[in-house]
This record gives C-alpha cells, sequence and structure tokens, in this order.
C-alpha cells in the first residue's frame, strides 16, 4: 500500500535564497563615483594621442585646451585621433636647411584668422604632444615656427610622475 | 454552526521588495562606460615661454611712465648646456672654466646627473642670487589672474636657458627643464629657475 503524500511538506512554505543586491548596488555606486571623479574636472578634457610616446616630468599644472599639435618622429599633425592631417613632414624635420615649418605656419596662421572671425580673443597659447625620442633640433624647429606664428605661450603635455 | 475562519488572517502577506535589477544594470553599464572613456595615464603641462615672450613678461612688470620698481638691472645669464659629456653651466656668459663655469659630468653608466646638476643650481640661486628682494606680481593674460612670483638682484633669477645637441632626446630636455626648476632637500622642495627657454646650441 502506497503512502499518502505529505501533508507538510505539500505545505511547507519555501523560503526564497535570492542575492543580497542591496550591498552590491552600494558597492557598484562608489567605484562609479570613483570613476566620475576620475574622469571628470580638469584632467579628461584632454587625452594623450596614441600616436606619441609622451615624456614623463614631475611639472603639476592644469590642463587648458587650446590649439593642439602633436609631434612624432614621422612629422608634425593635427591633434585628431582619426585620420589628423599632416602639417609637416619628416623631410621638413630632417632638412638642416629649414628653420619655419610652413605647413604648421599656415595651420596656425589660418587657426588665428578664424579664431578672430568668430570674435574670440586670440590669447597666443598653443598645446604640443611631442614625442619623448623627437630630436632638440627637430623641436626647436616646431617652437620657432609656433613663435612666428604669434602663439608665444607653449604647453608642453608629459606624463605625470612622482616628484 | 462555527464560521469558516477569515481568508484575511490566513493569507500569506507579501513583501514588496524593490526590483534593484534594473538600477544595477544602469549602473554597471555608467562603470563600463566611465573605464573605457577614463584616461589611466595622467598628464600634465609643462608651460614653456620662447625667449621674446618671457621678456615682454618681465617688462610688463614695470610701465615706462613709472620709476622702476625694483633696482635689478644686471642679469645672471644662466644657461645649461646639455653636451655628450654631461651638463655645462654658464653663469654670466662665461665660458672657461671658473667659479661661473662648470661642469657636471655624466655618471659612470652613461647617464645625465640630474641630481648633481639640481644641487649645483641650488648652491647658485643661494651663492650668487641669494634672497628675494620682495614679491611682485604680473596680470596673466591667459588666465586673467595675477601671477605673483619673487623678484631677486639679477632681473633673470627666475630664468634659465637650455641649449642642446641637435640629436638630444626630448625627454631628456624635459628632464633638465625638471631639474633647473626645483630641487628638494631634506624633505623641502626649494624653486630654482622656474622658467626654461631652449636656445639654440652654440
Amino acid at each position: 500500500m502506497a503512502f499518502a503524500p505529505s501533508k507538510g511538506a505539500k505545505h511547507r512554505r519555501k523560503d526564497k535564497e535570492g542575492l543580497i543586491l542591496g550591498s552590491m548596488l552600494d558597492m557598484l555606486t562608489v567605484v562609479l563615483l570613483f570613476l566620475l571623479k576620475l574622469s571628470g574636472a580638469t584632467g579628461g578634457m584632454m587625452k594623450p594621442s596614441p600616436y606619441v610616446q609622451l615624456p614623463s616630468s614631475t611639472q603639476i599644472a592644469k590642463m587648458d585646451k587650446s590649439v593642439s599639435i602633436l609631434v612624432n618622429p614621422e612629422g608634425v599633425y593635427e591633434d585628431l585621433e582619426k585620420s589628423p592631417k599632416t602639417l609637416a613632414s619628416k623631410e621638413d624635420l630632417f632638412d638642416p636647411n629649414t628653420v619655419i615649418l610652413d605647413g604648421l605656419e599656415a595651420y596656425l596662421s589660418e587657426k588665428r584668422e578664424f579664431d578672430k572671425h568668430l570674435g574670440k580673443e586670440f590669447k597666443g597659447s598653443i598645446t604640443i604632444q611631442c614625442d619623448q625620442s623627437i630630436p632638440y633640433d627637430q623641436l626647436l624647429k616646431v617652437v620657432n615656427t609656433c613663435g612666428q606664428a604669434e602663439y608665444g605661450t607653449i604647453d608642453f603635455v608629459v606624463k605625470k610622475k612622482a616628484a | 454552526m462555527a464560521f469558516k475562519p477569515s481568508q484575511k488572517h490566513t493569507r500569506e502577506e507579501e513583501e514588496a521588495d524593490v526590483n534593484l535589477m534594473p538600477m544595477m544594470n544602469i549602473v554597471c553599464s555608467l562603470i563600463a562606460l566611465l573605464m573605457g572613456t577614463a584616461q589611466m595615464t595622467e598628464i600634465s603641462m609643462l608651460e614653456y615661454l620662447p625667449p621674446a615672450e618671457a621678456a615682454e613678461v618681465e617688462d610688463s612688470g614695470a610701465p615706462p611712465s613709472e620709476a622702476p620698481k625694483w633696482n635689478n638691472d644686471a642679469t645672471i645669464d644662466a644657461l645649461v648646456n646639455i653636451a655628450a659629456t654631461g651638463f655645462q653651466v654658464s653663469l654670466f656668459g662665461k665660458t672657461e672654466p671658473g667659479p661661473y663655469f662648470f661642469e657636471v659630468p655624466i655618471l659612470p653608466g652613461g647617464e645625465y646627473d640630474f641630481q648633481t646638476l639640481s644641487n649645483r643650481l641650488a648652491q647658485v640661486k643661494e651663492n650668487e642670487i641669494g634672497a628675494a628682494l620682495g614679491i611682485d606680481s604680473v596680470l596673466n593674460e591667459n588666465t586673467k589672474r595675477m601671477d605673483v612670483f619673487e623678484v631677486f638682484r639679477y632681473r633673470d633669477g627666475r630664468e634659465i636657458s637650455i641649449t642642446a645637441l641637435g640629436q638630444t632626446p626630448f625627454q631628456t630636455v624635459v628632464a633638465t627643464m625638471d631639474a633647473c626648476r626645483n630641487v628638494k632637500i631634506d624633505g623641502v622642495t626649494k624653486e630654482l629657475f622656474p622658467v626654461s627657454m631652449l636656445k639654440q646650441f652654440q
């Protein structure tokens, strides 16, 4: 004779054993706040270009977005992530007779005139992301060209290192 | 006849939990987005004023109509040359070895000795330039704020020129600028020559 099914088992209350999501949400909120702090304020205004290997420095200065160019061993470029315009070729940088880079000067003059056309105040400041391997004579050509185009305040982008 | 027990007493009370899953999804998506855009390398700016601009900033402190505020017309003309054998430091335009022209040779491993350069420049600052005469300020056209700086008995007491061989990499130039800017002695950072100018190697 078969036993009748237990009535206790039938009516036993099944407790739910779910995940405690409250504490996990708290943790995620903290991580979120941390990341917001990291990407906010001044640091997020400029990202290091993937086309240059920046030098490291102990200098601590705030980032300020202005006209920005890239200098790497292949030439001088507009600071754009996709298809940046070449402002000076590798040959121009290596040519010992070249003192002023014409393409860069034309670009900077164009930027200056465009700002004036928009009614913006011309501050004459430029940001350069220069590769750490760039030789000094090539760097001077870029700096001299910026000075020639009336960009008097030059900011080099560097990786921050401990003093 | 007895009444049947009320169903209200036997009905299990359902717990009304807040559904956290949509919120969790949003937060997780935001974290993924922020981690993707976050820059893991902290970057900074190294300000450089070309020689002409530096002179302009210096002159703008005293309008021509007014009597000069500081009697410091003399210049020290501090210069660091990054040579193949090490640093050559020149003061007052001297090029013969002596108190105003000295060398900081490279280390046995072939690296430049930035720490010794900083220490020697700290001696120059202390012995030749001396303590600040006072504090002056000038309006920074870019930030629209007053830049406050110390005034020394030499007009160019905060400036140093840097020259290098043509093939010197930019990283070495930046490290030299850092070494010239300040020095850490006994845990205290002391300002040396915060304004550096890049010049052509002579």
